[in-house]
């Protein structure tokens, strides 16, 4: 069983979704513990405790209606970590207004910034492909930013349909995995070793973001 | 037969118990299969289940359960120093209270307390399940003094909802008024049923004389 602590990692909808999952399991453990013994005052605390089952219930409502949308503009201010090296995949990113600086670990443990990017850039979408892949770097920002954040559906289904947006992603990654690889120590992606995929499937070499 | 399928309430706990614990497990599940990735399409599934479904089904559930369970004569029996002496007076085979002798008359098993002290309607259930609550506060808080005594005078009306109507109570001359209706004295509490009746409980030492009229 995961800590609250690990339960309310995440981004904000995941959060939330956390907290209603604290708060109607704990109803649920009070439930059982009620209905089990019979208490007189664990029944009353069941009952007084329903009005949580709401609340999470609407809070759930909320997530999922929010996580439906295929589109959201997030504002962030300096200094904020949008995701951190080794988090899951979970959205794809695209700059409307500020700055953020592409962060990665060295090998012996210090940190650089790779990259920084402006509006019209994007990052995150590597990661979110490759389901079981964490980020390889930590995304900050620099300045006050504006950011688009897409859904995985949205994004996966723009990605399957648009071969000229999957060529396009593919140029754009390269030279900053270089990057990545070399400050990794790790084989340079895009050498000849690796296969290059096919138009229609998924880049095969991870981006660091 | 019917009797081996079990009551509502029974039925209810059983119900609540199974929701409760199906919750536990979509939650669980969704941490161990979906860790990091709680708002991905497939998780949203399974929080549907776990955190609207079900809990929208415990509601309703949780809720029979608790108010059935708490009309139970055992419910009202679990504040020990509090209700041990009406209790017991109500229990007694030879007790001569009008408890002991409704109960002894099995109307309402299971729930006597719950049936003779609670009003009419909605609101009767309502105003008795508040003041059951304050009771169950003043109980876990210890602020109570023994013995406990009824807030007013016991209304006319808990025992008219029943007896109202029924034919060896209404043969009765001092229970109605010319033209065989309900005598106003007692629509209006001026005369109180345990003016006349025994008393609804009879403590050790605090039994009151009052007059057996059949």
């Amino acid at each position: 069983m995961a800590s609250i602590g690990e339960l309310i990692r995440g981004d904000w909808p995941a959060r939330l979704l956390g907290v209603a999952q604290v708060l109607i399991g704990s109803v649920a453990l009070l439930g059982i513990a009620a209905v089990a013994t019979l208490n007189p005052y664990l029944l009353l605390g069941f009952g007084a405790v329903q009005v949580l089952i709401v609340v999470g219930v609407v809070i759930f409502v909320v997530v999922a209606m929010l996580s439906q949308r295929a589109m959201v503009l997030e504002q962030f201010s300096p200094g904020h970590v949008i995701f951190k090296e080794g988090d899951p995949g979970r959205h794809v990113y695209v700059i409307k207004s500020g700055t953020v600086e592409v962060v990665s670990r060295r090998p012996d443990g210090g940190a650089e910034v790779v990259d920084r990017l402006g509006p019209g850039d994007h990052f995150g979408d590597v990661a979110l492909l490759r389901r079981n892949l964490p980020h390889r770097a930590t995304v900050r920002t620099v300045t006050e930013a504006q950011v688009f954040r897409i859904s995985p559906g949205a994004f996966v289904q723009l990605y399957a349909n648009l071969p000229e947006m999957r060529e396009y992603l593919r140029q754009k990654e390269e030279p900053h995995l270089r990057r990545l690889a070399v400050l990794r120590k790790e084989p340079t992606p895009g050498q000849p070793s690796p296969p290059v995929p096919p138009k229609s499937s998924p880049p095969s070499t991870p981006r660091g973001d | 037969m019917f009797l081996e399928w079990g009551s509502a309430l029974e039925w209810n706990i059983v119900f609540t118990f199974v929701l409760c614990l199906l919750i536990l497990f979509c939650i669980g599940l969704s941490l161990v299969l979906y860790r990091g990735r709680q708002t991905e399409g497939n998780a949203l599934w399974l929080h549907l289940l776990g955190l609207c479904i079900f809990p929208l089904f415990l509601l309703p559930f949780g809720n029979f359960t608790i108010f059935e369970y708490s009309k139970q004569e055992r419910f009202c029996a679990s504040c020990h120093p509090s209700m041990d002496p009406y209790v017991n007076d109500m229990l007694a085979p030879e007790g001569k209270s009008l408890a002991a002798t409704h109960y002894q008359d099995r109307f309402a098993p299971g729930e006597e307390c719950y049936t003779c002290h609670a009003n009419y309607g909605v609101h009767g259930t309502f105003s008795a399940k508040l003041s059951g609550l304050k009771d169950a506060w003043r109980e876990l808080t210890g602020t109570y003094q023994v013995p406990i005594k009824m807030s007013q005078p016991f209304p006319n009306l808990l025992c008219l909802k029943c007896h109202n109507g029924a034919r060896k109570f209404m043969r009765e001359d001092s229970h109605t008024d010319p033209g065989g209706v309900v005598a106003r004295d007692l629509l209006e509490d001026k005369t109180l049923c345990t003016d006349c009746h025994l008393p609804g409980h009879m403590l050790p030492g605090r039994a009151k004389a009052g007059v057996k009229a059949g």
